[in-house]
């Protein structure tokens, strides 16, 4: 390991080398929010195991020295490849980031919902101050900030109508490895409107990148977001997102995460209730062999009254593959009349899986209905016994049984293209294949 | 066809049946009777392969092959079938592809090819109309939200798609209004071939006055205590356990 003065000092050297090119840097206003950032991350350093948050989770490679900033792609990628990967999302809207950088000519904005307006980071210097926001934020989520080079900007007008899911692809063409893109993307949904957005990561398998992806989002006054997010990096890939959602009065955000790629992943969302009547649903699943490790973490803060949070997770681990479910609510003492749920379930399919579940209620009020659960465990026997009474071979039934645990979760999904998508991932990971996306390195 | 020889068997580490002697040939229908707890579904169970049951002593032969030898899946490719008593609920399976694998999977293992999407559904339709069962019942999936009457039409469902050389069936019965008792054990019925036997495993003697069966046996404690005719019923139903000298909780 790496001293971590080192690599904070490597990172700043990175952003000495890179300020001049990235957007907002004419203005000095945004200069001093990126610096501060920097500051903000020389001084945490990459986090730790020491670290109560990320007491399961060591970030390999990054606490070992300072991944490069990723080179730009020109060649070798075409909309077909791009297609290939959500064949049910292809020919919809969609935003193409290839290491971290906005490829208009990947891009699509024919069918892009009435009211949904996007831009990116560069093009966007008045909301450049909000998207790199750095209150209360991590290690890495500040260096995202000081480091970002591109980003969504995505804004739903007031009292837009829903329309198709926007795509959101991330593909990382790494070169010889050890490098890494810092995307910060901001959705704001304004009172009234509903959107769809999917957000999906994928990279070839081989070299190690690191994917460090942030997304800010507000959702307004009665407006709804849904919000679909696809993990399906190279083998050893690195990847962390974090998403932080401020729900306004009587705003809907719904989020299912599909996590089943990378080396290390650590998929965070933080929701702020910011207004009475609000709703999140959180669901996620995580789906690790080999030795994969496969981190969700979120946090729930009730801050007013009268709000629904509630949390599905599952996991299928197999042979080494390490889980990581931890889910924080905390109700503030007047936030009373709160209804806040979160369940995870993970099913170890190898005696060598494990899962560490971490369930933390924070409750200062007491007029509120709040629950959590966690299960941990093999195949159902029962269910097993009588599958294979009916003639199917025990693999067969195993994998039957398995892909029934993910088939609950993911068919609730609403949009039917988002559903087709997550289901054929999913039903992939189950028949075999393992996260991995693409193959093959950089053209 | 089948003969099971002495045979003990331990769950959990308690020993439940205590040498049960029964043979069964091609063509009969015999009926188990016996208290809650007398170890019928232990005996069911075994038969099956389930995990946990252990035969400690003893031999069920079965065609001239050793069943306990052989797994759950090799014996329902061999024609064991087993009407469970409390049929289980799998979220997440839809009913038809269920039955579909199911189908092809003991097709496969008898040596049959297998049938396509067409041929599936047109033998399904068939046993399910035969059976008045909702054929929307098997887009959900298996046995979820079914009624304890639908559970048991699935099981008889299973049954006759499978077409199994032997039936066991675990307390169909229970649970079951009158109709719906009567459309099962036509279900059954209709399935009684020479070249097929059946193992009625049953509380009550509702049951045996639609299959009407060609051998008793009264199991209690572990063990056969009696066996007779189909008139060993009635004089049970009748006289109640307590005939043998056994309570029944349940009566
Ligand atoms: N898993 C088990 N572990 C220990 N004892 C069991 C288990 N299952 C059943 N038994 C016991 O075995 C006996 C027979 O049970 P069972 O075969 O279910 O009876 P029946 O079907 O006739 O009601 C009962 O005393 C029951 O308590
Ligand atoms: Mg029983």
């Amino acid at each position: 390991m790496a001293q971590a003065t080192d690599i904070s000092r490597a990172y700043a050297d990175q952003f000495a080398r890179l300020r001049a090119t990235l957007p907002g840097a004419k203005d000095p206003k945004l200069s001093a929010l990126r610096e501060g950032a920097l500051a903000r991350f020389a001084k945490a350093g990459v986090p730790t195991p020491r670290l109560e948050d990320w007491k399961y989770t060591r970030l390999g490679a990054l606490l070992d020295g300072a991944f490069e900033p990723s080179s730009p792609v020109v060649n070798g990628i075409g909309e077909d490849a791009i297609d290939a990967l959500s064949p049910a999302l292809a020919g919809g809207p969609r935003l193409v980031f290839v290491n971290g950088l906005l490829r208009a000519d990947l891009c699509c904005l024919d069918g892009l919902p009435a009211g949904m307006r996007v831009e990116s980071l560069g093009a966007a210097p008045a909301d450049l101050a909000e998207a790199l926001a750095d209150r209360d934020a991590d290690a890495l989520w500040s260096l995202n900030g000081a480091l970002a080079r591109d980003g969504a900007i995505v804004t739903v007008a007031k009292d837009a109508g829903e329309g198709d899911p926007l795509h959101i692809v991330h593909l990382a063409r790494p070169g010889a490895g050890g490098e890494a893109s810092h995307t910060r993307h901001m959705i704001r949904i304004e009172p009234g409107a509903a959107a769809t957005v999917v957000e999906s990561f994928f990279g070839p398998d081989g070299a190690a990148y690191w994917s460090n992806a942030a997304c800010l989002i507000r959702v307004g006054r009665d407006a709804r977001l849904r919000h679909f997010r696809r993990q399906q990096e190279g083998a050893a890939g690195l990847h962390r997102t974090a998403v932080r959602v401020e729900l306004d009065a009587g705003a809907a955000y719904e989020s299912f995460g599909l996590f089943l790629g990378g080396a290390i992943g650590r998929d965070e969302i933080s929701v702020r209730f910011a207004g009475e009547g609000a709703s999140c649903t959180l669901d996620g699943i995580y789906l690790g062999r080999g030795t994969q490790h496969l981190d969700c973490t979120t946090r729930v803060f009730h801050a007013v009254p009268r709000c629904t949070s509630h949390e599905t997770y599952r996991g299928v681990l197999d042979d080494k593959a390490h889980g990581v479910f931890q889910g924080l609510i905390r109700v503030e003492k007047q936030a009373q009349k709160t209804d806040a749920h979160m369940l995870s379930k993970t099913l170890l399919l190898s005696d060598r899986a494990a899962v560490d579940a971490k369930p933390e209620l924070e409750i200062l009020a007491d007029d509120v209905q709040c629950s959590h659960g966690a299960t941990t465990g093999d195949l159902d026997p029962a269910s097993l016994f009588f599958l294979r009474s009916r003639g199917l071979p025990e693999a067969r039934a195993r994998a039957m049984l398995v892909e029934a645990f993910i088939t609950q979760m993911v068919e609730g999904i609403g949009p039917d293209a988002v559903r087709a998508d997550f289901t054929a991932a999913a039903s992939a990971w189950s028949a075999g294949g393992l996260g991995g996306g693409m193959t093959g390195g950089r053209a | 066809m089948l003969e099971i020889k002495n045979l003990h068997v331990t769950v959990g580490g308690k020993e439940i049946l205590h040498g049960i002697n029964l043979s069964l040939d091609e063509g009969q229908v015999h009926a188990v009777m016996g208290p809650n707890g007398s170890g019928k579904s232990t005996l069911a169970y075994v038969l099956a392969g389930r995990d946990g049951y252990e035969v400690t002593r003893g031999e069920i032969v079965f065609d001239g092959k050793d069943l306990n030898a052989m797994t759950p899946e090799e014996r329902a490719h061999a024609g064991v079938f087993l009407a469970f008593q409390y049929p289980v609920e799998i979220p997440g399976v839809s009913g038809l592809n269920f039955l579909k694998s199911a189908l092809n999977e003991v097709r496969k293992g008898r040596g049959e090819s297998e049938l396509d999407a067409v041929e599936f559904l047109k033998l399904m339709r068939e046993r399910v109309s035969e059976l008045k069962m909702d054929e929307a019942l098997l887009k959900r999936p298996v046995n979820v939200g079914f009624s304890g009457g639908e559970k048991k039409r699935n099981e008889i469902l299973q049954m006759s798609l499978l077409e199994p050389r032997l039936a066991v069936l675990d307390e169909t019965d229970s649970g079951l209004d009158i109709d719906a008792l009567r459309i099962v054990a036509e279900g059954v019925n209709s399935l009684r071939s020479p070249k097929r036997a059946m193992l009625v495993i049953t509380h009550y003697q509702r049951l045996l006055s639609y299959i009407v069966p060609d051998k008793v046996h009264i199991l209690a404690g572990g063990k056969i205590i009696a066996e007779g005719g189909k008139e060993l019923a009635l004089e049970l139903e009748e006289k109640g356990y307590a005939m043998f000298g056994v309570t029944d909780e349940a009566a």
